[in-house]
């Protein structure tokens, strides 16, 4: 059993057997009810961060479904359904938040969610009902079981109930990020340019992602308004919005489990056990204790998170055949006519004005030139031509996907070695095949975050072609290379050999030379053919 | 009524333009959104509020607030800015959200108070319709001052440009020369300052508080993120706007004017950030 596993059946039993010293009156019923509402919204914001949507508003969100929970209750809804109706528009909300604030970065997006919640603490300071202070008494928990509805759950059964879904939904987090859209989720998180080049949707990741957030975390809000037996604004203020956004921080060093946890904790200790034990502040318990949380999360801020260990470092096995696939659809030639290629995006200033040029299907074009020549913008721009359909790049016959090997990184971050393969290839057989032929196999299950810099350019090649490109743009792929090397060159000649047309840009003309069939340098805003072309493969 | 509108605006963005130079400030010499603003700006101008409230001069109080304020903001530099920026700057925004989480309940523990009143210029003048606040020209001649001198520091000394190459590159600006990590503390020493300032000249109409400073300061962060970040004059810019938005929102909805600037500033954000 993998330790997050036994962290999460540690959380369930610790739940369902926990004592009740503190929770025999309402106040302070009251005051854990919050913290199992704080397990949601800490479940919900890990989820949230592995898309690098920072949650700054779950607090706000979970708080809010306990008050409409609350509301249908009051209006003759069954509890269960209520809370069931709450969370899925905590869902909901947090999903328009996510399609609000799809062209933000994740810094924007983080202010995003603190502005909206501090929208939902003017708006309950304002608004009738709410203003006027805390919605109460809601109906207490019913179960329907059997057909017939269980008696009426106490302040104790209720505590339970409650304790023992906020763990489960807490697993639930756990597994999703782990497993299902976890993979997903985490390498769109990792690098969202280089999952769209995957064939992912970043946008509906992120979304996806956010809408489970929402959902766990009003879950969890809305199940304790009912263990309380009052719903009311206080989750709206910046501490609490506070809460989960430090669990999410402390989630990125160790994991989901245990900040949750951490969370938990905090929220018990401050909610109930000080309080319990005559503290009254100022700060108030709950202060104290999500200051005493930020202060850990501050601490371990700069440390890196702890690697799993691995094994032998990467060998790739030489002398077998590359699995490399056909180009998808068949081969093809890639003519360029007139393309502009600006400095760091189309819009920039014009490095070449009108580029012209051709690559046979399985040929292998040396793109050479100084630093700064402006290899990567070229490799840029038809990558992004040939996404949108531009008339200055096309592929003869039709059709055919267009591939490029970034210069920096490889694979996902957050995502493992099998995970990344796996992503690009949609078939785990295959991504098997390559990870045991890049000698990978013995880091099949650590984070491409923690493989060395050699080991990560040869699994992005492998990424990159997985995805059965007809063209693929490498981006000096040989860089950084010392072992790895000579497998790589062999790997690139075999994809040209299966009739992927390659263009590999370098300003090493000698580690070109050993392998291009044509070379062109750029120099002076132009690009001058080296030797003549050789006849089509 | 439109000219006391206009007064109102004016005054509301003297404030929010001194928050937004004190984000803009930080945000030059890091590429770091300084979240812990408001909390900061509050450190600084409860302190000084407490010591005026037991008879020391004005001036003193404001001295020590802005002290206070460049203080804190300088230590959160050094224990969550440093170390988190070199992973990315989000980890650093969102280490300063936690930061400011402490930093609030610090000053909650030390200033038990719920508000500490700062005093001010109480003197008005009824012109035209229209009621001239002292403490609101005072705000408006303050941040006049502040945005020309940041202009010229900006625009025109070494310090500025240094500041200008380590916000494009940090890397290139060390390899010049620039002690990037010694203009970064300094900067973010600076927006403390601003921070703490802006609170000040706000504490007429917001009585500071350890937990006030948070909607000020997003809605700061809003106007500056309203000029793009570019420069002083577009922070004000902004400032402006947002100030705006907040006084003719509250003459047109009452109290649910506040709520309608959060939102605006969220629109802002969605319509003026880009990944």
């Amino acid at each position: 059993m993998s330790g997050r596993r036994a962290a999460a059946l540690v959380l369930l039993l610790g739940c369902a057997a926990a004592p009740l010293p503190a929770v025999t009156g309402g106040p302070t019923l009251d005051q854990v009810s919050v913290a199992v509402a704080g397990a949601g919204a800490a479940a919900g914001a890990a989820l949230a961060f592995a898309v690098r949507r920072p949650p700054g508003f779950l607090a706000a969100v979970a708080a809010g479904a306990g008050y409409a929970s609350g509301l249908l209750a009051t209006h003759g809804w069954a509890v269960p359904w209520a809370v069931l109706a709450a969370a899925v528009a905590a869902g909901l909300a947090a999903a328009v938040l996510g399609v609000l604030g799809g062209r933000l970065d994740a810094t924007g997006f983080l202010v995003l969610g603190l502005v909206a919640t501090a929208a939902a603490a003017a708006t309950a300071r304002v608004a009738p009902g709410l203003s006027a202070g805390a919605l109460g008494p809601l109906p207490p928990l019913e179960l329907p079981l059997g057909g017939d509805r269980l008696a009426v759950l106490g302040p104790a059964g209720a505590y339970h109930a409650v304790l023992i879904v906020a763990a489960l939904s807490t697993a639930a987090a756990a597994l999703l990020l782990a497993r299902g859209p976890g993979p997903r989720w985490r390498a769109v998180g990792s690098d969202p340019e280089r999952a769209a080049a995957t064939g992912l949707r970043p946008l509906g990741a992120e979304v996806g992602a956010l809408a489970v957030a929402g959902g766990v975390a009003g879950l969890g809000g809305a199940l304790a308004a009912h263990v309380a037996g009052v719903a009311g604004p206080g989750g709206f203020s910046p501490d609490a919005a506070a809460l989960p956004l430090l669990a999410a921080l402390l989630s990125l060093r160790t994991g989901l489990v245990p900040a949750v946890l951490a969370a938990v904790a905090a929220g018990v200790l401050g909610g109930a056990v000080l309080p319990a034990a005559g503290w009254s502040g100022p700060p108030d318990g709950r202060a104290l204790c999500t200051g005493g949380l930020a202060l850990l999360v501050v601490a371990t801020l700069p440390l890196p998170r702890r690697t799993r260990a691995g094994g032998p470092p990467a060998a790739p096995a030489p002398g077998e055949p590359w699995p490399v696939r056909a180009p998808a659809g068949g081969r093809r030639a890639l003519a360029v006519r007139g393309l502009r290629v600006g400095a760091g995006g189309p819009g920039g200033p014009a490095l070449l004005t009108a580029l012209d040029f051709d690559v046979a299907a399985g040929e292998v074009l040396g793109l050479v030139g100084a630093n700064g020549a402006g290899k990567t913008s070229v490799l840029r721009a038809l990558e992004e031509a040939a996404r949108r359909g531009a008339p200055e790049v096309r592929l003869h016959p039709a059709g055919g996907r267009v591939a490029r090997l970034p210069q920096e990184g490889g694979g996902f971050a957050a995502c493992t070695v099998t995970e990344t393969l796996e992503l690009a290839a949609g078939d785990r057989e295959e991504a098997a095949a390559w990870r045991r032929r890049l000698g990978l196999d013995p880091w099949a299950d650590r984070r491409c975050a923690d493989l060395p810099a050699g080991a990560r350019r040869l699994l992005d090649l492998g990424r990159v072609l997985l995805l059965a490109p007809a063209v693929v743009l490498c981006d000096e792929p040989l860089a950084g290379l010392g072992a790895e090397r000579a497998a790589a060159v062999d790997c690139l000649r075999a994809a040209a050999a299966a009739g992927v047309a390659v263009i590999l840009a370098d300003h090493d003309q000698a580690a070109v030379a050993g392998f291009a069939t044509r070379r062109l340098r750029l120099e002076g805003g132009a690009a001058v053919p080296l030797d003549p072309r050789p006849a089509t493969p | 009524m439109v000219l006391q509108l206009t007064l109102d605006s004016l005054a509301a963005a003297a404030v929010y333009a001194t928050l937004g130079l004190a984000v803009y400030a930080a945000h030059a010499g890091s590429g770091v959104l300084h979240l812990a603003a408001g909390d900061v700006a509050m450190a600084g101008a409860v302190a000084g509020a407490a010591l005026a409230g037991r008879g020391a001069p004005v001036v003193a109080a404001v001295l020590l607030a802005l002290l206070l304020g460049a203080a804190a903001s300088a230590l959160l530099e050094r224990v969550v800015v440093a170390p988190a920026a070199a992973a990315s700057p989000l980890l650093a925004a969102a280490g300063l959200v936690a930061a400011g989480a402490v930093l609030r309940q610090g000053i909650a523990a030390l200033f038990p108070h719920s508000a500490y009143p700062f005093p001010s210029a109480s003197q008005v003048w009824r012109v035209g319709g229209g009621v001239v606040r002292a403490s609101d020209l005072v705000s408006l001649a303050v941040v006049g001052v502040v945005a020309a001198g940041a202009t010229v520091l900006v625009g025109r000394t070494s310090v500025g440009a240094a500041l200008r190459l380590t916000a494009a590159s940090p890397a290139a600006a060390e390899d010049v020369g620039v002690d990037t990590s010694r203009l970064r503390l300094a900067a973010f020493a600076a927006a403390g300052a601003l921070a703490a300032l802006g609170a000040v000249l706000a504490s007429a109409r917001v009585t500071p508080a350890p937990d006030a400073g948070v909607p000020l300061a997003l809605r700061a962060v809003a106007a500056a993120v309203l000029g793009g970040l570019a420069s002083p004059l577009s922070v004000c810019a902004g400032a402006l706007l947002v100030g705006g938005v907040e006084v003719l929102g509250a003459d047109a909805f009452g109290g649910a004017g506040e709520p309608l600037t959060d939102a605006a500033a969220a629109l802002v954000l969605v319509l003026r950030w880009r990944r």
